[in-house]
């Protein structure tokens, strides 16, 4: 394998680790009672937002929901940056007003990430139509779960995407899950990515605990967009090792089903498959390590920040 | 049968009077003309007397408690044990003698009972600034509401302008009593309204003081009243009016009316401000008349017990500050009067008498007129023949011919 | 207006129009969204104002769409906080609420959620007003958008003002919700509305802007103040001719622009007139005279002479049949009555 290659990979598996990281000790932390807010956590879902993040450039534009710590770190994101919005405090990417569900950073392309399941999905075609309009050669992407394929929101902004053929790849983790309700209630179909024939577009089906799967088909679908062959619905199979949102136990799932899903952990996976393309162990172990500073920093950081001026509430009500 | 006692009309100024005292007691037994309680207005202190004989069964007003006109403070029955029916209060009937109050006397200023004033709060606010009494203005809102346009109207109305005025540090800033509250306005109305115009002239009163003497002789001789200086005055300025009635009138700022009868006015200072109880007919009655009259009036000035009667119907009026030492001053016309005549002191002056240099006792008087109406030349003429009336007092004594039934 | 600009007659449809085209000409980044705007053969929109457009800018530019509220607005959200300044029409403003979401939650939100990172320069805009079509296209929906914050409101009465606050409202980094009424549009042949008003006036042919924020003295007068916006501007102007005749001079104030409100003119006239009497189009419970009767009577209760009262369409959906339109409707003679009432202590 090519040193660019083994750079990618290395890349890849370290933002997937620290994804994994992060929110593990988010989920102790918030155990421990020191965490504020509101928690969706990511863990079991890495492998699609890294290996759809990894096929981007950097001005391509990512929309990501209230579950959105995964696509932050895939995209970019500073640690500390993400931690401090979480724990609403002047250095958070947002200063802190905006919390968990709404993670902002522009400059890396992470737009504001909405907490109305299905919202993203029209926006994200109206940038990725802007984009078209300017002649620019960017890509916008639209996160979304299964819950929000049934959204009126999704028919629209699909339909409008696909009509007006604009660079725009629709993502949607299908986890199985919305809230607590199991996919088979809410979906007479088996799989989503069925739905984009409705719209003329192209469907794909890809296992989302393989990143590099989920990566593959993301590179196919943004070169689509990109050379002017319009949008794409990728639906990586997934799952959500944690509830819905914080406090979420997970009842209204099997425990033999989790069991299932956690044998086929993206991240162990991709760690052999690392080593058995030749990636020293000693390299793994050190990005491990790495990423525990960073992410002890990060909180540590961020439970030490001031928290903003009550003046604040009254900035950015109009531009 | 009832018979509810109520606040008579005592022609004050302000409106609401204060109970004073009550002179009875419910049981009582009173006959018509006894006295049953004691009201100070803005100008006296007025006994209210019983209209007919009865008993006394219920007071329903307080010493100290503020009320108005019409308001029922008593009850008085035929006899002592008839049931006291108290009828359902009539608020259509705003005449007082009509009404029977089932509950407490109304609260000053409440134009109905049990109604609440409505105030926009442009015309609160207007009022407060300007110290004007709500309780004292009609609405003329749709509803009875006091607007903006009611507050302004008092205002121009006691022709006051909006002033605030600095108090400098350490003085004491204290309202006005109800006299001098009325005082204030008065004149402040007249000035406003009236653009004062003077003529002054020197009277010599070597022959009126003559004149007086004998009369103040022949008056203790008989134990008759002893006439004054001013009387003398008085008298002379009544009989002038005669020859010039457009004086003896008044002006509400479209129309002149001349009265029918010369009723003058006497300004009688007192401590607390001033009153100006009126000589009715003035020019009819002879001087030791009017002489027994301006002192009792005096007399009862200065004892707050002047009643409506004396203090109304004046048509001219004259102050007298001579006994301060003045030799001459100007007066503020008693509105709606359109003249006031104010005299000096007589004191000794030096006059040019046939080529020499002599003494004379010398009087110097004052007319204020309401220039719209009055002219200078009437004025001056005016002033001329009440001069020659002092300076011939015999024509004081001598008036001119009556009607005499054949 | 510049001395020897050149003007001409020009009705609000084609005010707006002119606001569109000189801006598209002048950026770029200007595009059109919506349903039936740009079609070739087709009518410009509900009321004729794109029409012309496509053919100057072409089909990408002035963009027809599927019948999808939410991604209309979706969609403009997203190209704007890219950067673009897309206008989107709504064909009847009650469809509106079929994208309520994004323009609430997303437009509105956007910019202060990311904390200045992005802006939405949305304009928004939604023929309402009541036209005998029935319930569900008659709303005035400026209360909605007032209770927003983060949203501008424009709602103008007349072709000069209409230009030049469409103008501006392009130019603003905020999203806009820009009212036309369908009664003022002028609309011309076949497309015209029985009942309309049609104000026709010289407007100046070059670009200006009248910046969002202010409203206008459209009649002088000492005795009580109108607030009207858009249609209600002229009912109140023939309350004020009636009121005249009976010796009360009414003072009328075009409310243009609803948020941001401008307070200080209002307060100024209401100290003058001691009266406000509301004339508004929407209905009476929480529409806008609601809360402008609320400010007004807090920060100036002491310069009232009466209670704030307001005409207003009454708590029912408008109906139809002309008869029922008419009891629904404030007209001159209601608005008389108000003042009347008002003049009298209230």
């Amino acid at each position: 394998m090519n040193p660019l290659q083994k750079e990618k990979l290395l890349e890849m598996y370290r933002l997937m680790a620290t994804i994994r990281r992060f929110e593990d000790s988010l989920y102790q932390l918030f155990l421990q009672g020191r965490v504020p807010g509101t928690l969706h956590q990511y863990q079991g879902q890495e492998a699609v937002a890294v290996g759809v993040c990894s096929a981007l450039q950097e001005t391509d534009i990512i929309f990501s929901t209230h579950r959105p710590v995964g696509h932050g770190i895939a995209k970019g994101m500073q640690l500390t940056s993400i931690a401090g919005e979480l724990w609403g405090k002047v250095t958070g990417c947002a200063g802190g007003r905006s919390g968990q569900m709404h993670l902002t950073d522009v400059e890396v392309g992470m737009m504001p990430s909405n907490a109305i399941v299905g919202a993203n999905i029209p926006i994200a075609t109206g940038a990725a139509l802007a984009f078209k309009l300017r002649g620019e050669e960017r890509v916008a992407v639209s996160f979304f779960g299964d819950g929000a394929a049934n959204t009126g929101a999704f028919h629209e902004g699909i339909n409008l995407a696909a009509v007006k053929n604009v660079p725009v790849v629709f993502v949607c983790e299908n986890n199985q899950f919305a809230a607590s309700t199991h996919i088979s209630l809410t979906i007479k179909i088996e799989n989503i990515a069925d739905r984009a024939a409705a719209y003329g577009i192209p469907g794909v089906i890809v296992d989302g605990m393989d990143v590099l799967q989920v990566h593959q088909a993301a590179l196919e679908a943004v070169e689509r967009a990109r050379s002017g062959g319009g949008p794409t619905l990728i639906e990586t199979k997934t799952y959500r090792y944690k509830g819905h949102s914080r406090g979420d136990p997970g009842k209204y799932r099997s425990p033999e089903e989790l069991d299932q899903w956690q044998a086929r952990d993206p991240l162990p996976a991709f760690r052999e498959h690392l080593l058995a393309q030749g990636i020293v162990e000693n390299m793994l172990v050190e990005v491990e390590a790495g990423i525990d500073r960073a992410v002890n920093e990060a909180v540590r950081h961020a439970e030490n920040a001031p928290e903003p001026d009550p003046e604040e509430t009254y900035n950015y009500v109009y531009a | 049968m009832i018979h509810p006692i109520i606040i008579p009309d005592l022609g004050a100024t302000g409106g609401d009077v204060t109970l004073e005292e009550w002179q009875v007691q419910p049981g009582q037994e009173v006959r018509a003309g006894q006295m049953l309680f004691v009201v100070t207005t803005d100008k006296a202190s007025v006994e209210v007397e019983a209209f007919r004989d009865g008993f006394i069964r219920e007071l329903l007003a307080e010493v100290g408690q503020s009320l108005p006109v019409g308001a029922v403070v008593a009850l008085l029955a035929d006899s002592l044990d008839e049931p006291l029916v108290h009828p359902v209060p009539d608020e259509t009937h705003q005449s007082a003698d009509l009404t029977v109050q089932t509950q407490a006397p109304v609260p000053p200023g409440q134009p109905d009972s049990g109604k609440r004033i409505l105030v926009s709060p442009l015309a609160r606010r207007i009022a407060h600034r300007e110290g004007i009494k709500l309780e004292l203005l009609d609405g003329s809102g749709d509803n009875g509401q006091i607007l903006k346009r009611d507050v302004i109207a008092a205002l121009s109305k006691k022709g006051v302008e909006p002033v605030r005025p600095q108090p400098e540090l350490g003085s004491i800033r204290e309202g006005l009593s109800p006299m001098q509250r009325a005082v204030a306005e008065l004149t402040q109305l007249s000035k406003r309204n009236a653009p004062h115009f003077y003529a002054s002239i020197t009277i010599d009163m070597g022959t009126a003081l003559e004149t007086r003497r004998k009369a103040v002789e022949w008056a203790d001789r008989r134990g008759w009243p002893t006439p004054t200086i001013t009387d003398l005055c008085i008298k002379a300025a009544a009989l002038s009016l005669r020859e010039f009635p457009m004086l003896n009138a008044s002006f509400d700022g479209e129309a002149i009316t001349t009265y029918a009868e010369i009723n003058i006015g006497l300004v009688v200072g007192l401590e607390q401000g001033m009153l100006v109880p009126v000589i009715q007919r003035a020019d009819q009655v002879n001087l030791y008349t009017l002489a027994g009259i301006t002192q009792r009036l005096k007399k009862m000035a200065e004892g707050g017990k002047l009643s409506a009667g004396d203090l109304g119907g004046g048509t001219f009026t004259i102050s007298n500050l001579g006994m301060f030492g003045l030799d001459s001053f100007t007066a503020v016309i008693n509105p709606p009067q359109i003249g006031i005549l104010a005299l000096g002191a007589v004191m000794d002056k030096p006059v040019v008498m046939e080529s020499s240099i002599t003494a004379r006792p010398q009087l110097n008087a004052t007319l204020s007129v309401d220039h719209r109406v009055v002219d200078g030349i009437t004025a001056a003429r005016f002033m001329a023949a009440f001069k020659e009336m002092l300076e011939n007092p015999e024509r004081l004594m001598l008036d001119a011919p009556q009607d005499v039934p054949k | 207006m510049m001395p020897n600009e050149t003007t001409r007659q020009m009705t609000m449809a084609e005010a707006l129009r002119d606001a569109m085209r000189l801006a598209m000409q002048a950026d770029p980044s200007v595009f059109l969204l919506g349903e039936d705007i740009g079609v070739e053969g087709g009518f410009g929109g509900g009321f004729t104002v794109t029409l012309g457009l496509a053919e100057e800018f072409g089909h990408e530019r002035v963009l027809d769409t599927p019948i999808s509220e939410a991604a209309i607005i979706g969609a403009a959200v997203g190209a704007a906080m890219v950067g673009m300044r897309p206008v989107a029409e709504m064909q009847y403003g009650d469809f509106v609420f079929a994208g309520m979401d994004q323009v609430v939650n997303q437009a509105a939100k956007m910019h202060y959620m990311s904390a200045g990172q992005v802006r939405v320069p949305v304009v928004l805009r939604l023929p309402v007003g009541a036209s005998r079509r029935g319930a569900q296209h008659a709303q005035s929906t400026e209360a909605y958008w007032m209770h927003t914050p983060g949203l501008k409101v424009a709602c103008p009465s007349n072709p000069y003002d209409a230009k030049g606050m469409l103008y501006a409202s392009i130019r603003d980094e905020n999203p806009v919700i820009f009212l036309e009424h369908k009664l003022l549009y002028g609309g011309k042949g076949g497309r015209k509305e029985t009942t309309s008003l049609d104000p026709v006036m010289q407007v100046p042919e070059g670009r200006y802007e009248i910046p969002l924020g202010s409203i206008k003295v459209v009649r002088e007068g000492s005795d009580v103040t109108l607030l009207a916006n858009m249609l209600m501007v002229y009912r109140a102007l023939t309350a004020a001719e009636r009121l005249s005749e009976q010796g009360i001079e009414a003072e009328v104030i075009d409310m243009r622009c609803l948020a941001p409100l401008d307070m200080e003119s209002l307060g100024a006239s209401l100290e003058k007139t001691n009266r406000v009497v509301i004339v508004e189009e929407d209905n009476l419970t929480g529409g806008w005279g609601a809360e402008l009767a609320a400010r007004l009577g807090e920060e100036y209760f002491y310069y009232l002479d009466a209670p704030i009262k307001r005409v207003a369409a009454p708590d029912t959906p408008a109906p139809t049949a002309l008869s029922l339109e008419l009891e629904y409707l404030p007209d001159a003679e209601k608005i008389v009555a108000a003042v009347q009432s008002v003049m009298g202590g209230g």
